[in-house]
């Protein structure tokens, strides 16, 4: 494999794993919480300082803990699990559909506008950067080969990501968590606490961004503001919405198709790669282009939601006797 | 106190663009249920338009303007005609239809740098002198914007007032079930509430450039939670809440500037809007709905 495919193809997986968790307040819980990427970019700072040492004379940052990299991403998944129940408390308390979503983008801007305004925090403009690789003080790996088992890594967090949500989802939580979607106050009259569910729905996607975060700066290596914005989110929408909005498997086709195999197909188009200037608007046309006809064509995506009949077997046999009961009576 | 008058001054500045942009904003929402995220980049055409009419035509300010609303007005009706309308019609959720306007904001903007760049572009509109009036300090431009506003807004609070079709909008925002059982055809009420909010949405644009002095691709987009900003404070989908509310997050934003670092000023606005939307959804003036009020 050449290290082209090895790096794109991390980026790719990475992107997958956002994906997995926009999915949780998205596609299962319905809330349109446009500060997904605000916990990516959280994960990807707190990550960053505690993994680096105390900062020098020429960048500033918080902490600088030089903790291993597990255990700094670890209390980096950590904290933007706390973070985000707190947003989440605060946020869905009372808003709901596009009231959340103006006031989610909004705590996503002045949390961007503060991170870009105080040096103090995470080095401001420039960014934090220098982040060495994860395990290989112990390992000393050529490059090619670290890329390769780097790749392996966050290939084996995909699925863990994936194999977890795969079963939360179809777990009594995931299920409450559903109808708290399709109809909250008939949700609420079953007996399930919609607020609570909600803000779980918070724990879990911020917990699942900072991961992404963390393990997107372990790859880039370097972390700064340019990196991070609203665009960065709706790609995000875009891939969860072409895949089929609350079906795992969904998402991951869709996150693979928009967030790595038509950016990268565009690259082949002969002379696009002299034009990288022209390359990434039009990307992001298509990908814009893609949410539009998706929404238009097939509002549930490539691979919809499966309806649950829970439980499966009860349905079934209703299904029998009630066909059998027909039978009788003809 | 200095600096404090030269913030109210720019604050009003600020506060009439934000007026006339929130007010259509405000107008569109209450004809249709779903905020329109593509506000900002019809802003955007707006100024564009305007830029190009100001580089051929000699820096003529009027035909700048108006080209600014003209380029409003048929993105405005792109983008109802082909997303707001039929996928209305279709039942798609509101959660989706905001997604989707996300998207198209997307393709603009990228569609946008692709024609222009994607740095700053300006137009050679010469500086123009400053005046005292009271203790504020304005540029003639700046006054110009102010009077535009107080215009804009008195003509739109006039037809929203007065006239038959200002009735017939406030119908509609009320319920379109009513309004077309009383003989208003709502739809073609909705359609051209969207033209002319349009209209204004592009004016705004233009003159939001003209005032910065500077246009590039995702001008409206970075200002259009500013415009939420107003127009939840102010109560959203209430076109005279809207202009109040603009009025407070100008100043608070341009006057706080000189006493914050200035790229802050926009947290204030953020933070404003959380707060009203959490502590006061239905805006800041109390609404006293009785059947005869009219």
């Amino acid at each position: 494999m050449s290290e082209y495919v090895i790096s794109a193809s991390t980026l790719g997986v990475i992107s997958l794993i956002l994906v997995l968790g926009l999915n949780v307040t998205w596609g299962w819980s319905g809330q349109l919480n446009l500060s997904y990427y605000a916990f990516v970019a959280l994960g990807a700072y707190l990550t960053g300082v505690f993994n680096l040492p105390p900062h020098g004379q020429d960048v500033t940052y918080i902490l600088g803990l030089n903790l291993p990299f597990l255990a700094s991403i670890s209390l980096a998944v950590a904290s933007c699990a706390i973070l985000g129940a707190a947003l989440g408390a605060i946020l869905t308390r009372r808003l709901e559909g596009y009231y959340l979503a103006i006031g989610s983008v909004s705590a996503a801007l002045i949390f961007y506008t503060v991170v870009d305004q105080s040096p103090s925090l995470f080095n401001g403009p420039v960014g934090i950067y220098g982040v060495g690789e994860p395990l290989n003080s112990y390992l000393k790996l050529n490059f090619t080969d670290y890329s390769a088992l780097y790749l392996g890594m966050c290939i084996a967090i995909l699925s863990l990501v994936f194999l977890v949500t795969f079963l939360l989802q179809r777990s009594p939580f995931g299920r409450a968590l559903r109808t708290t979607r399709e109809d909250p106050i008939s949700s609420a009259v079953f007996g399930h606490a919609v607020y609570a569910l909600r803000i779980k729905a918070f724990i879990l996607s911020s917990a699942i961004a900072g991961l992404g975060g963390g393990l997107l700066l372990f790859y880039v290596t370097a972390f700064n503001p340019s990196g991070w914005s609203t665009a960065e989110v709706i790609l995000l929408f875009a891939a969860i919405l072409v895949g089929g909005s609350g079906n795992n498997l969904g998402v991951l086709i869709g996150g693979a198709l928009i967030l790595s195999i038509f950016p990268q197909a565009l690259l082949q188009i002969p002379g696009m790669e002299s034009h990288a200037t022209l390359a990434a608007p039009i990307g992001d046309i298509i990908d814009g282009a893609a949410i539009m006809v998706t929404i238009w064509l097939r509002p549930n995506g490539l691979l919809p939601e499966r309806k649950v009949l829970a439980p499966e077997r009860g349905v079934q046999q209703s299904r029998v006797s009630s066909f059998l009961r027909l039978k009788a009576d003809s | 106190m200095h600096t404090f008058f030269l913030g109210v001054g720019f604050g009003l500045v600020t506060a009439a663009i934000l007026s006339i942009s929130a007010v259509a904003l405000s107008l569109q929402f209450s004809v249709s249920p779903v905020p329109n995220f593509t506000h900002g980049d019809i802003m955007t055409v707006g100024a564009y338009a305007g830029y190009v009419v100001l580089l051929h035509s000699n820096n003529n300010l009027i035909l700048g303007a108006l080209s600014a609303g003209i380029a409003g007005v048929i993105m405005a009706a792109i983008v109802y005609r082909v997303f707001i309308e039929p996928l209305l019609k279709r039942r798609v959720r509101i959660h989706f239809l905001l997604v989707l306007l996300l998207g198209a904001s997307i393709v603009v903007q990228n569609a946008l740098q692709l024609i222009f760049g994607a740095e700053d572009v300006s137009s050679n509109v010469p500086t123009s002198a400053n005046h005292k009036v009271g203790p504020l300090l304005l540029t003639t431009r700046q006054i110009g914007i102010i009077i535009l506003a107080v215009v804009v807004l008195v003509f739109v609070h006039a037809v929203l007032r007065y006239t038959r079709f200002g009735r017939a909008i406030r119908a509609v925002a009320d319920s379109p079930e009513l309004a077309s059982a009383s003989g208003i055809n709502a739809a073609r009420i909705t359609y051209a509430t969207w033209v002319v909010s349009g209209f204004l949405t592009g004016l705004s644009g233009g003159v939001l450039a003209l005032s910065i002095g500077a246009v590039d691709p995702t001008l409206g987009f970075g200002f259009l939670f500013v415009i939420f900003a107003a127009a939840i404070v102010g109560g959203i989908g209430q076109p005279y809440g809207a202009m109040l509310g603009a009025l407070i997050v100008g100043l608070v934003m341009e006057v706080s500037a000189f006493y914050i670092p200035s790229d802050d000023k926009t947290v204030l606005a953020f933070g404003l809007l959380i707060l009203a939307l959490l502590f006061r959804p239905q805006g800041i003036i109390p609404q006293h709905r009785t059947a005869l009020s009219i």
